[in-house]
């Protein structure tokens, strides 16, 4: 449905997005997994054909993004700022952009309501927007983009700031328009949510796409490592706790994650006692330590020597 | 084009939903129309004395004479027969007449030779109305008696002359001109807001994402400003009509000016909100230079007795172009036509124009940034 090849767009000296490829099919939620700054929202501009790309093709359904109208009519996009007509009302918000879609008429009214009912607003579809919760306008936010019936839908991190209620509510949508057979392509620096919703994940940091798989696919890349975190008595010596068990056998890398040192190392109990052994004997005090099984985190972890939720 | 329609009419929906701006779109001018009226013009009308020196003796020159003491000017013009350039010029500077006219021997050879006819205007320093009125009047004047003349010889003339009704500028009616101008500005500016607005929210994103093409948006959200543009002059010409009397001149040249003084308003405000980072700032910042412009062009201030400088001053700011635009074809009454406000024409058509194009091309880099 979606076939992405070799996206490029530099900002001036900026390289944002850099030799971005993949492909979606239908019925398929593609995950762009990566933390903030990485290129997603540029690479989806590009997409939706609103961003000029640099270098690169964009296909959907067989037609060049740059064939205009009849391409950019297969999509629906939902951006990641709520963007909403705050002075009108829902049912208004929906019915424009129907409109702007080309729905007319019977079709056009039974979409919105469709539309409203699969978001959970229809009892507050005639109140003015700006009188909704954060959650209620990512959810109608949501709706705007899926009323027609798009082939293609690309999210742009949904859920951010959302309410617990409406994140469940956008996920039970997501699976519902993916079993109806459109093609997702959702970006999102959650990795739980990656996890949960999407059958293929891109992992992409500063514009390039580093790696890509199932979710089984990436941790199994892995090999059979483990993360050990571990909480120093002194924050201070935590850099100096990176170099010291770096050259330890079977330590893959070590950095330092939100005042913890995280060591990547060969899976195994025998591990344990000499890192902290080496530890003990440049005088740093362990306080306490974690043994953590193999995420997405992990694999981000692994790639860029970060954590994805910095 | 029905991307276009459908993006206009949803703004207009926008638009009809802002209750404050409705108010100050409609209530407001007429309220402050009313009460400046009542307050500065103790409801008198405009009054002015004239004095004419007919050295010429022409059949011409006296059809100049009963031009201006047609029974529609009877109770405006009061006009007062003097015999020398001299003593037209001791007529004004004694105060015992606002303007002077002297149509020196050769007048009608000239007007029929379509040569330049000699003619003095005399005004009296402090009454800049009253100048204008005066070199109003035979402008007209010439204007078509020198269109017949060369067509129709030396035929009778002054029964070609139409009199023409109204041809009274009341205060109030200055105020209606001056009101409806400053506020077709404030409510082209709401709109502009809403268009800078959406920018700033990022729905524009949406929009360009859409099968429509970037024209047609632009072309929509302009149609709408447009409308809504036309929509405040008409309810400020109908209702100041209907309620004061007011006569806003012929309807032609009328809505010739109302068109270029909504791309005026479009321009102005688009141009001071494409300066500003976003659309809270811009409007705080058109809305203080619309009303610094309006107080500069002396559009607060009753015409009679207004010092020289606003005169030129009203001249040099564009929103002064319009309303003096309106008030000078509202003095020609009937004989109002394009020619009579050739210059406010140009100067609010090329601001708006000029304002537009320089706020497309910064929208355009906005844009880049939004996405
Ligand atoms: N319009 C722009 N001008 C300059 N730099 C930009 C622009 N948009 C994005 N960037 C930069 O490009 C990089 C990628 O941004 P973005 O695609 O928004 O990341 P993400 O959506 O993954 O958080 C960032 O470093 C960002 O600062
Ligand atoms: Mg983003």
């Amino acid at each position: 449905m979606l076939s992405v090849r070799g996206l490029q767009k530099r900002f001036g000296a900026r390289v944002a997005v850099d030799g971005v490829s993949f492909a979606i099919k239908p019925g398929e939620v593609y995950g762009l997994l990566g933390p903030n700054g990485a290129g997603k929202t540029t690479s989806i501009s590009m997409i939706a054909g609103i961003l000029a790309r640099d270098a690169g093709e964009v296909e959907i359904d067989g037609l060049d993004i740059d064939a205009g109208p009849p391409a950019r009519a297969q999509i629906g996009i939902v951006p990641q700022a709520i963007t909403l007509y705050l002075d009108l009302t829902a049912r208004e918000n929906l019915h424009f952009w129907g409109r702007m879609y080309d729905r007319r008429g019977d079709g056009l009214r039974r979409a919105v309501e469709e539309a409203l009912q699969a978001v959970g607003l229809t009892k507050r579809a005639d109140d003015v927007v700006s009188t909704y919760s954060g959650g209620m306008q990512r959810r109608l936010n949501l709706a705007c983009g899926i009323l027609h019936q798009p082939k293609l839908l690309i999210l742009d991190e949904p859920t951010v700031g959302v309410d617990p209620q409406s994140r469940s509510a956008i996920f039970e949508l997501v699976e519902r328009l993916r079993d109806e057979g459109t093609a997702i392509l959702y970006t999102t620096h959650y990795m739980e949510e990656a996890e949960r919703l999407c059958s293929r994940i891109g992992i992409i940091d500063a514009g390039k796409l580093i790696t890509e798989g199932t979710r089984s696919e990436l941790v199994a890349d892995l090999g059979r490592a483990v993360r050990i975190e571990i909480g120093l008595e002194h924050d201070e010596g935590l850099e100096r706790a990176v170099s010291v068990v770096t050259g330890l056998e079977g330590v893959h890398s070590a950095a330092v994650v939100a005042e913890r040192l995280h060591v990547f190392a060969d899976e195994g109990a025998h591990r344990l006692p000499p890192l902290l052994t080496a530890l003990l004997n440049t005088g740093l005090v362990v306080a306490n330590v974690k043994v953590v099984e193999p995420s997405l985190e992990d694999v981000f972890l692994r790639l860029t020597g970060r954590m994805l939720r910095d | 084009m029905r991307y276009a329609w459908t993006i206009c009419l949803k703004d207009l929906r926008q638009r009809l939903r802002d209750r404050t701006a409705l108010m100050l779109a409609v209530v407001v001018p007429l309220v402050l129309t009313t009460l400046m009226g009542l307050a500065l013009g103790r409801s008198e009308s405009f009054r002015m004395r004239l004095a004419i020196a007919d050295l010429d003796g022409s059949e011409l020159s006296q059809a100049f004479l009963a031009f201006v003491e047609r029974p529609s000017l009877q109770g405006i013009v009061y006009v007062n027969r003097v015999d020398s350039l001299a003593a037209a010029e001791a007529a004004v500077t004694d105060g015992n007449a606002e303007g002077a006219v002297v149509l020196q021997a050769g007048f009608a050879k000239a007007a029929r030779a379509s040569r330049t006819v000699p003619v003095e205007i005399l005004a009296a320093g402090d009454h800049p109305f009253s100048a204008r009125m005066t070199e109003a009047l035979v402008r007209d004047f010439l204007s078509r008696a020198t269109a017949t003349a060369t067509t129709e010889s030396a035929r009778a003339i002054p029964s070609v002359l139409p009199l023409s009704p109204g041809g009274r500028l009341r205060t109030v009616d200055f105020f209606a001109a001056s009101m409806a101008v400053l506020f077709l500005t404030f409510t082209v500016l709401s709109g502009v807001r809403a268009l800078q607005s959406e920018i700033d929210s990022g729905t524009i994103v949406r929009l360009m994402a859409t099968p429509a093409e970037p024209v047609i948006i632009l072309a929509g959200k302009f149609a709408a400003l447009v409308i809504v543009g036309l929509v405040q002059m008409a309810v400020m010409i109908v209702a100041t009509s209907l309620l004061f009397g007011t006569s806003w001149g012929n309807p032609l040249p009328v809505v010739v000016l109302v068109g270029t003084s909504v791309l005026m308003a479009i321009g102005l405000t688009a141009f001071f909100m494409s300066l500003a980072e976003n659309a809270e700032q811009g409007q705080g910042l058109a809305s203080i230079v619309i009303f610094l412009l309006a107080v500069v062009g002396g559009q607060f201030l009753p015409p009679q007795g207004l010092p020289d400088v606003f005169e030129t001053l009203n001249r040099l700011t564009p929103n002064g172009q319009a309303f003096r635009g309106f008030t000078d074809l509202a003095a020609a009454a009937g004989t109002g036509s394009v020619r009579t406000i050739l210059e406010p024409l140009l100067v609010t058509g090329g601001v708006g124009l000029s304002g537009i194009a320089f706020a497309a091309v910064k929208a355009r880099k906005a844009l880049q940034r939004a996405l």
